[in-house]
């Protein structure tokens, strides 16, 4: 009964977020919106890697780019529409994601994480450097508007309500998994290898599906980012980017899907709403970083449901299970 | 009837010998206690069997079938499954959790239908949860059921792991000194589980310290000592097996 309330609460709240941008119609406020939706999208999907798998990628920038200039390269010479595009992108990504993980996991801990700094490296050197495909640093320009069955969208708003519905999806799509009993083997691994293994978790074939399946939705978001501001460039996609949405899910809760969408809006709308600081709001951005890791180590959501829990039953010390923080995920490094 | 069968199995960690040239029959239906001293071999031997080492050389059959290749976790699907000496439970999870992640090579939902949460997702979860409920009652830690495993009392964390690896229906159970650090009360209960176990029909392997469990509940008993086998028969047997007493106790000379 408690939980049911809490849960129609959970939902006006939701609700209520997303129509924030309705009631101010805005453009830059849809704009700032639209960009959130794509990193909680990307940061979702890192976070299912990163927090309930326990692979320490830092690459996940370079899917974001794969599948945003696959999507710009199928539309735009080949012709393509954007739906089949950007669906194309997204298995394109989650392909490469499989090539990748080959090889990576033979890599274990800092190991992987710097294996994949160098492919997130290796990725912006090609997108660079590969001119006659992908326009080099100038980037690619006169990516075609999306067009979703025959409507064309160019407003913000309805960018926004896309990209809210796409937003919905990957969260309903890793909420699913991460409660069945995929989602189990997966946090089994993290958990402990050996012990997951000899209850029969087969253990390559999963992180090959985890890489895949999170850079389908790291793709999805590139595709959108492409068509949304119909021009990318290598600097999209650089290292700093996959920094950034670790920062997200770190500041959200690592192994906590829902903070993840918090942490990603918190961390674009922050910059925006320290602009007047002009250069130091990077500064600001640092700082909220390092005081939530500090003060908050399971994140925003795992301090909140926390306290949530602490009222609710005192027998039930640790709080809630699958709570996994910084302090353990650098403890593990 | 022989439900798994070593042959000539060895190991080797380098130049080191751990196992060499091990027979045994293990009979379906049976307890067999695997004993010896401190290095003797015993953990290899399992790991062997369970599929967390490669053995060096000689066979491993399982029903008739060579196992030798299989890795690990295909080797829970036949249901060999084991716990382990230093108790290895998944610390984020819950209780319930745990009983539940041993029913993952018995569910077969895919992952296109648990992402999209499709009919047999949803089936196969309320029974797992159904069944994992039923087994946590059984051993006894249904109160516990939305704890974290690792808030338990030592004597209950191997119980739940003991409780896990049952959730995967074995037809081996491999347990690794399950009553080390546990203290008498808790060697009774565990004792009263080993036997409910035997009762199901499962197989069991035993490696333990203990010997006044060993002796009374193994129908059939292999001792190790410097990767070798030196005796193997009846608790009595094994109990008047002079190599054995030597092993164990010494010669009585005394060297420097």
């Amino acid at each position: 009964m408690i939980r049911n309330r809490k849960y129609i609460l959970l939902q006006i709240i939701a609700v209520a977020i997303i129509s924030v941008p309705f009631i101010l119609d805005d453009k830059y406020i849809f704009h700032i919106a639209v960009m959130s939706g794509i990193y909680m999208i990307l940061s979702m999907s890192l976070n299912v890697q990163l927090g309930f798998t326990g692979l320490f990628s830092f690459g996940h920038a370079a899917f974001y780019g794969i599948g945003a200039y696959a999507s710009a390269l199928l539309t735009r010479d080949l012709g393509l529409p954007f739906v089949a595009a950007f669906i194309l992108s997204g298995l394109f990504t989650a392909f490469i994601g499989t090539l990748i993980a080959l090889p990576a996991l033979r890599l274990k801990g800092i190991f992987l994480a710097i294996g994949t700094m160098c492919f997130n490296e290796i990725f912006c050197l090609l997108s660079t450097n590969l001119e006659s495909l992908t326009g080099g640093p100038a980037g690619l320009p006169d990516i075609p508007v999306p067009s979703v069955f025959g409507l064309e969208i160019t407003q913000p708003k309805d960018y926004y309500i896309l990209i809210t519905l796409l937003v919905l999806v990957t969260y309903k799509v890793f909420d699913n998994l991460i409660k069945s009993r995929h989602g189990r083997a997966l946090t089994s691994i993290r958990d402990d290898e050996i012990a997951a293994r000899a209850i029969g978790v087969n253990i390559t074939n999963y992180k090959i599906k985890v890489f895949a399946i999170t850079a389908f939705f790291a793709g999805l978001s590139g595709s959108f980012f492409a068509h949304y501001l119909s021009y990318i460039s290598p600097s999209n996609f650089a290292l700093s980017e996959s920094f950034n949405l670790m920062a997200m899910i770190a500041l959200g809760g690592i192994g906590n899907l829902p903070g993840s969408i918090v942490g990603a809006g918190i961390l674009v709308i922050i910059p925006e709403v320290f602009r007047f600081l002009q250069d130091y709001r990077e500064l600001i951005y640092g700082l909220t970083i390092v005081l939530i890791v500090l003060l908050l180590p399971q994140g925003i959501i795992g301090w909140i449901s926390g306290l949530l829990h602490r009222q609710q039953t005192s027998q039930d010390l640790a709080g809630s299970p699958k709570k996994f923080s910084v302090e353990t995920i650098l403890h593990r490094i | 009837m022989v439900l798994a069968e070593l042959k000539n199995i060895s190991k080797d960690f380098g130049g080191i010998t751990a196992l060499k040239e091990i027979d045994m029959v293990v009979r379906q239906g049976g307890i067999h206690g695997l004993i010896g001293p401190n290095g003797a071999g015993k953990t290899t031997l399992f790991n062997i069997i369970s599929g967390n080492y490669d053995a060096t050389g000689g066979d491993l059959l399982f029903e008739g079938n060579s196992i030798l290749k299989l890795r690990n976790d295909e080797r829970v699907g036949l249901g060999i499954v084991r716990t382990f000496q230093n108790i290895r439970l998944f610390p984020s999870f819950s209780v319930l959790d745990h009983v539940k992640m041993g029913f993952h090579r018995r569910a077969s939902a895919n992952w296109l239908s648990s992402i999209l949460w499709l009919n047999n997702t949803k089936k196969e979860e309320s029974w797992i949860e159904e069944e994992s409920r039923h087994l946590l009652k059984k051993v006894g830690l249904e109160s516990f059921a939305q704890q974290q495993a690792k808030n338990l009392s030592y004597g209950n964390q191997r119980r739940l792991e003991i409780a896990r690896a049952l959730a995967a229906k074995p037809k081996l159970l491999l347990l690794d000194e399950p009553a080390a650090g546990l203290n008498e009360s808790e060697v009774r209960t565990l004792l009263e589980q080993i036997r409910e176990i035997h009762a199901e029909g499962i197989t069991i392997i035993l490696v333990e310290h203990d010997m006044n469990l060993v002796m009374e509940v193994s129908d059939q008993i292999t001792v190790l000592s410097h990767g070798q086998k030196i005796a193997e028969g009846s608790a009595n047997e094994i109990r008047n097996n002079p190599i054995v007493i030597r092993e164990y106790l010494g010669t009585g000379k005394i060297e420097c």
